[in-house]
């Protein structure tokens, strides 16, 4: 039996109410029973995406600070096996970052009228799949294992430091269609807004805990095959 | 500060010296930045551009040229054998320091160059409020030399430089780019300096932070 | 709608043989 496996059922389990949820509690123009979602005009059934995308973005930044503190791990104790943790959560921060940059495009076609628009947020989650990506092509482009760890871990923390500037500063400064930007002053915090009514807010929560949760889970099963792997090619 | 000033500055005499003694980059560099405006220029024919474009344009130049020029001051080093010798004779910070300060010099003679040309060849630009439009362009060098100066540290030791270069590059440097090209359209429509002062903030504190962080990260990617 | 919860259900079914297979690899390699 894998560790915690009541754990990890309990999980998949939260994660299909959540999932159930999301998709199929009924929206109406005016919520009474607690089940119940309001319409958002325009958006109605395509508003769930909120329920997954925002989770997806949340998700891929855990990854990147992730990939980024181990590779600051790696530098101070020269451990290959920090190197393994930080690639494997730049996989995974990847793949994330490409979900939930699809899913908010598909958001933005749908409330704002076109798949793309370089609004700050947008660009922000696309500098983050290039960093991504310019990471990978550096990793290519070197040969010896610790000049490798120890140049991508250097990457990842110039890229973790300038990261902030996009994704507070800006937001604030241009307007933008994301809530929080500099039009929008309403109870927003950098990450979400809360006018949601409450019970859609237990299933927004609730997504963004399952989805850290999943990450975590895939993250442990990816070091743990990648460190299979290598005590097979290194007996 | 005394012991970090004087080897520094060594440094940056050195490699000023060897760029003037041959001159290849920088006449390279230069006809670089004819060939991009001239494109730009050609393509552009009689048709009038609107100035936010225009704007956006002038730090692409700025953008491209600065990845041509600013590598070499890491790539030359490991190209000609002598970073052994460098390793010895100075500490990793003053090598840095020294490096920066040379790639600082560097685009920043390149930018106000670019600028020059480009205010004087396109007719629909220009410039209501020269002072922002100058602070920017000092501002924005040091910003493209900051970052610019450690990537290229990370990309002498790699496989593929030129190429690498770009890559790496534009993901860091992509929220300053979106600044400096802000303040350039407040400089054409002519604000006041105060207006501006939030992209000054964001441009200054980008350049210590890279800079701060960059001192402290140096010396891994220097030493073996 | 409903092909998003079969994806999920086939993404559930794959993580939970994933995780047993690479416990078993791990048990193995232990002995």
């Amino acid at each position: 039996m894998p560790k915690y496996f009541f754990w990890k059922i309990a999980l998949l389990i939260w994660l299909t109410l959540v999932i159930v949820a999301g998709l199929l509690m009924p929206m109406v123009p005016v919520p009474h029973a607690w089940y119940e979602l309001p319409i958002i005009p325009a958006l109605e059934d395509k508003a769930r995406i909120i329920f997954f995308h925002v989770p997806m973005s949340w998700t891929t930044l855990v990854a990147f600070i992730a990939s980024m503190v181990y590779g600051i791990l790696f530098l101070k104790t020269k451990k290959m096996d920090y190197d393994l943790r930080s690639v494997s959560a730049a996989g995974l921060g990847t793949m994330f970052c490409v979900l939930a940059t699809v899913t908010g495009s598909i958001w933005a076609k749908f409330n704002w009228g076109s798949f793309w628009n370089w609004d700050p947020r947008e660009t922000s989650i696309f500098v983050l799949l290039l960093i991504y990506g310019a990471y990978f092509t550096l990793r290519s482009a070197i040969d010896v294992d610790e000049k490798k760890a120890t140049l991508s871990a250097v990457y990842s923390v110039i890229a973790g430091v300038t990261a902030p500037f996009f994704i507070f500063v800006m937001p604030r400064i241009m307007t933008g269609l994301h809530p929080g930007a500099k039009g929008d002053e309403a109870g927003s915090t950098p990450v979400a807004q809360l006018h949601m009514p409450a019970n859609m807010q237990v299933v927004f929560f609730a997504s963004i805990v399952g989805f850290t949760l999943l990450y975590f889970w895939f993250f442990n099963l990816k070091v743990r095959s990648a460190r299979l792997e290598q005590s097979i090619h290194q007996p | 500060m005394k012991p970090l000033f004087a080897p520094s500055y060594h440094i940056f005499l050195k490699d000023s010296r060897s760029e003037l003694r041959t001159r290849y980059a920088l006449n390279a560099l230069f006809m670089f930045v004819v060939t991009a405006l001239s494109v730009i220029l050609f393509s552009l024919g009689s048709e009038s551009v609107s100035s936010d474009v225009l704007a956006g344009m002038l730090w692409v130049i700025i953008f491209f040229s600065s990845m041509s020029g600013l590598s070499r001051t890491f790539v030359s080093e490991e190209e000609r054998g002598t970073v052994p010798t460098l390793q010895l004779i100075a500490r990793p910070t003053p090598v840095y320091v020294g490096k920066l300060f040379f790639n600082f010099v560097l685009t920043f003679s390149l930018n106000v160059v670019i600028a020059l040309l480009y205010i004087i060849f396109i007719n629909n630009f220009v410039v209501s409020s020269e002072a922002i439009f100058w602070t920017t362009i000092f501002l924005g060098s040091c910003a493209i030399a900051s970052s610019s100066t450690i990537i290229a540290a990370i990309i002498a030791k790699a496989n593929t430089k030129g190429t690498l270069y770009p890559v790496l590059s534009f993901p860091i440097l992509l929220p300053m780019l979106i600044t400096v090209i802000k303040a350039t359209q407040l400089s054409i429509e002519g604000a006041f300096f105060e207006e501006a002062l939030g992209e000054f903030q964001i441009l200054v504190s980008y350049t210590v932070v890279v800079v701060a962080v960059s001192v402290i990260l140096f010396e891994f990617v220097w030493k073996d | 709608m409903s092909i998003v919860l079969i994806i999920w259900l086939g993404l559930v079914v794959y993580l939970v043989r994933l995780d047993r297979k690479i416990t078993k690899l791990e048990d193995s390699l232990k002995k």
